[in-house]
């Protein structure tokens, strides 16, 4: 039998192998029942408004996603949110300079993600364990810089855009998480670094005898996080213009449940950003459409978490039976 | 003295078909197991060994056909059932649970209770103690399953098995894990269990121990019954080989004329702490150099310690005459070192990524345009590999995992040849890999070292040492004691030093 290399597939085949892609199919269905169900849902304002919910936790999801992808988690997310508003925003007051403000932002995430993975690279601490710490930490820091009490500015009309502005009918946070996300991928399908962290969650042995620097790419993914963090705080503070010093409490988990919902595997190797950012739309849509539906907030948490074990269980059964033909 | 067989076969397999999803993997294979004997299951990997094995333990349902076990029609639904029937299984990856003692393994399940209903500790400890020594194994009880050896665990795996009172037992690849050393503690056991009227199924891809060990074996090929053979030892080892391969295989060795160049790489007393010895040798162009020795006597950590992965106390490394300053398997890969480890599967691939995401793993930099990966040169990489060394696959974006071991190992070999590495170290290159597989991994072997690079094997079985090196390093205690050249070399003598001999063999 002659050696023959099966030809690429066709387009269509091709796109749904992308990972995340598959979870359009759902936030479609979705989209289409709360077409039907509802009169306000698919109104320009009330869909924009959708995005513009999703997009802090679509940027947090974009740094969990690489976190996820080593095999890690970054517990500390939601504390790292509101410290990083607070700085951002003490930054903000200190200078009049939004840019050094945003800077600021992203500086103070990128150094406690450096802290987290620093731990976990070279003193092998669980990442669980070392993020539930800074969880705690990083939000007593931040009561304790604040007094426990708001940080807020005034005026910075141009800051307040980011956060509040539209343009061309789009909210302004939704070209943040949008340029967030393509970056990501970007950097995760077509640099080399970007193929390390994926080889890094797939099988770190095989990653480090391959000659990955296991130890930098674990501390990069972190940083990274934090990072995304910042930017989302720099959205979340513009939006609210006050920094609250117990913001984004159990944001971690929402940044969480996007990234599973869009396929990433919380054992490390497989997923990818643009699943997370489409979860992060579909929890974003769950909620809002609840609402129009009027359906109660307790009701909303029993949906979303339904969801969630929905995704994962899909998953795991279609790869399940996607076996050797 | 030979086993008293009896007539009615423990085991017969009746016109048993199996398909998948439409395609072949058994057809009307109909063969008998005699009571009493080692059968050897044999075949390449693909050949429906493995599919026949879980038709037996009840995994899989045949599509047709039927078992008969002590002459009455058998329907076995599940590994459970099948032990109603007598019939346990030791598997390749063991079943044991690691922080549990050895003796709590043994019962699992099954433990002795004392009036109150709690276990009863020492009778558990004490009949362990006595199930070991029925097969000839001091067994300590108490001990963690993880504190033993692959060996010491394998044992207490057939132990607990063996309590269990099994009629037939499957063994499958049982050896892969062990010393020479330990095979032969392995053999005795099966040898005790035999004379108390044990049947063993035996599937192994290694020729010399099936000799050793069997009485009787059945070759399969693409699903196919070929043959069953009722006197092993005495029937021609080419002849087996034939049956397996389906075409006489002339030499499972390819001939190599290769000439052996200057010195390119040299080792200058390495140690690693309690492991490695001061380890000197030299590697030349063209030269297969091997790394012989017991399991356990440092031939991996040297590697290991060359390539970055273990850190070295001491030692100096040097590639056409540069001294190295390896830290890292970074900065080995960049020296153009390439190392395959012992286990493809753990150390060597990720399962779950394609056949051109594992070939370029190591090589990212050579797919890169203007500092970006470009997809258009990986698959055109990667295709160029899979022709050369004729890797089977569908396609180039096939999860590693669904190959069979040797296209497997073909992939991990495509990854170093890719990474550029001018010095190649193979860890049990063929180990779990069927026959023709192997020879064609020797090709590769013999190719790499025409191309003037070195290479090293690393290989627990003597005879390939003995078909595809140059020159043997022997290696006793973390020490190379010994390097013998291809003429000079024997079996016997390669063993003779591998067990500490002093002077002079012979």
């Amino acid at each position: 039998m002659a050696e023959q290399l099966k030809r690429e597939p066709g387009l269509f085949k091709r796109l749904s192998k992308v990972p995340g892609v598959s979870a359009l199919l759902p936030l479609l269905v979705l989209v289409i029942i709360l077409s039907l169900t509802t009169k306000t849902f698919l109104t320009p304002d009330n869909l924009m408004n959708v995005l513009r919910q999703a997009a802090i936790y679509a940027i947090m999801a974009t740094g969990m996603t690489f976190v996820l992808l080593t095999g890690g988690v970054d517990l500390s997310q939601g504390s790292v949110l509101a410290l990083c508003s607070v700085t951002c925003c003490m930054a903000l007051n200190a200078t009049g300079n939004m840019w050094i403000a945003i800077l600021v932002a992203v500086a103070t995430g990128a150094v406690i993600g450096f802290i987290n993975g620093t731990a976990v690279a070279y003193i092998k601490l669980p990442p669980f364990i070392m993020t539930l710490g800074s969880l705690y930490m990083v939000r007593g820091f931040t009561l304790y810089i604040t007094k426990s009490t708001q940080v807020s500015f005034r005026g910075q009309d141009a800051f307040r855009f980011i956060g509040q502005g539209s343009l061309l009918g789009i909210p302004f946070p939704v070209y943040v998480f949008i340029l967030v996300g393509i970056l990501a991928m970007v950097f995760l399908t077509y640099t080399a670094t970007g193929r390390n962290i994926f080889a890094v969650g797939s099988n770190r042995v095989s990653a480090q005898l391959s000659g990955v620097k296991v130890n930098k790419i674990t501390v990069l993914v972190y940083t990274l996080s934090a990072s995304c963090v910042g930017v989302a705080a720099v959205v979340y503070l513009a939006r609210l213009t006050a920094a609250q010093p117990t913001a984004g409490e159990s944001y971690e988990m929402e940044a969480i449940a996007a990234a599973v919902v869009g396929g990433t595997s919380q054992a490390g190797g497989e997923g990818g950003v643009l699943g997370s950012l489409i979860g992060a739309v579909i929890i974003a849509v769950i909620r809002n459409g609840l609402v129009l539906l009027g359906v109660g907030s307790y009701f909303t948490k029993i949906v979303v978490g339904l969801i969630i074990v929905l995704a994962v269980a899909l998953d795991v059964t279609r790869r399940r039976f996607a076996v050797n033909k | 003295m030979e086993p008293q067989f009896s007539e009615t076969p423990i085991v017969e397999f009746r016109g048993i078909s199996k398909a998948f999803s439409g395609v072949k993997a058994l057809s009307d294979i109909s063969f008998k197991i005699r009571r009493g004997e080692v059968h050897c299951l044999l075949g390449e990997n693909g050949a429906g060994k493995s599919t026949l094995i879980k038709i037996l333990t009840g995994v899989l349902r045949a599509d047709s056909g039927e078992v008969l076990i002590n002459g009455q029609k058998a329907v076995v639904t599940d590994i459970r059932q099948a032990r109603q029937f007598g019939i346990g299984t030791v598997f390749q990856e063991n079943s044991l649970i690691p922080h549990m003692s050895v003796a709590e393994n043994i019962f699992l399940t099954r433990e002795p209770r004392l009036k109150n209903g709690f276990i009863d500790y020492k009778t558990m400890y004490a009949q362990s103690v006595q199930w070991g020594e029925r097969l000839g194994v001091n067994l300590d009880p108490r001990s963690k399953v993880r504190d033993l050896s692959v060996a010491e665990q394998q044992i207490v795996e057939i132990v607990k098995m063996f309590s269990q009172n099994p009629q037939i037992v499957i063994l499958d690849e049982p050896t892969s894990a062990l010393s020479d050393k330990e095979i032969v503690k392995l053999f005795d056991i099966v040898k005790r269990m035999q004379a108390q009227g044990v049947t063993f199924i035996y599937i192994s891809h290694r020729m010399e121990e099936i000799r050793e060990i069997g009485d009787s074996a059945t070759v399969l090929r693409d699903g196919q019954y070929i043959a069953s053979i009722d006197n092993l030892r005495e029937t021609d080892m080419n002849q087996i080989i034939t049956y397996i391969v389906g075409r006489p295989l002339d030499q499972v060795y390819p001939p190599r004329n290769v000439e052996i160049g200057e010195v390119m790489f040299e080792v200058q007393n390495l140690s690693v702490p309690k492991l490695v010895h001061q380890v000197s040798f030299q590697l030349h162009r063209g030269e297969v150099l091997g790394f012989s020795g017991l399991v356990g006597a440092g031939r991996t950590e040297t590697a290991k310690a060359i390539f970055g992965a273990l850190k070295k106390s001491e030692g100096q490394i040097f590639m056409e005459g540069q001294e190295l300053h390896i830290k890292s398997p970074f900065d080995a890969i960049r020296s153009g070192i390439g190392f395959l480890t012992e286990n493809r599967k753990e150390e060597g691939l990720f399962l779950e990524k394609s056949v051109s995401w594992n070939t370029v793993s190591a090589s990212l930099k050579k797919i890169k345009t203007h500092g970006f990966l470009n997809f258009q040169k990986e698959r055109t990489l990667v295709s160029e590999y899979v022709k050369t060394l004729k890797i089977k696959v569908p396609g180039i974006d096939r999860a590693v995992k669904y190959l069979s071991g040797g296209n497997q190992q073909k992939v991990v070999f495509a990854k170093w040849l890719s990474a550029g590495s001018k010095v190649y170290i193979f860890d049990e290159p063929t180990r779990g890999i069927d026959v023709g597989a192997k020879s064609e991994i020797y090709a590769i072997i013999n190719q790499l070292a025409e191309n003037g690079n070195g290479v090293i094997v690393i290989s627990s079985e003597l005879p390939e040492v003995l078909g595809v090196c140059d020159n043997i390093a022997i290696f006793h205690e973390g020490k190379l004691v010994r390097t013998l050249g291809k003429e000079e070399a024997s079996q016997e003598k390669i063993m003779y030093y591998a067990m500490g001999g002093q002077k002079e063999y012979g």
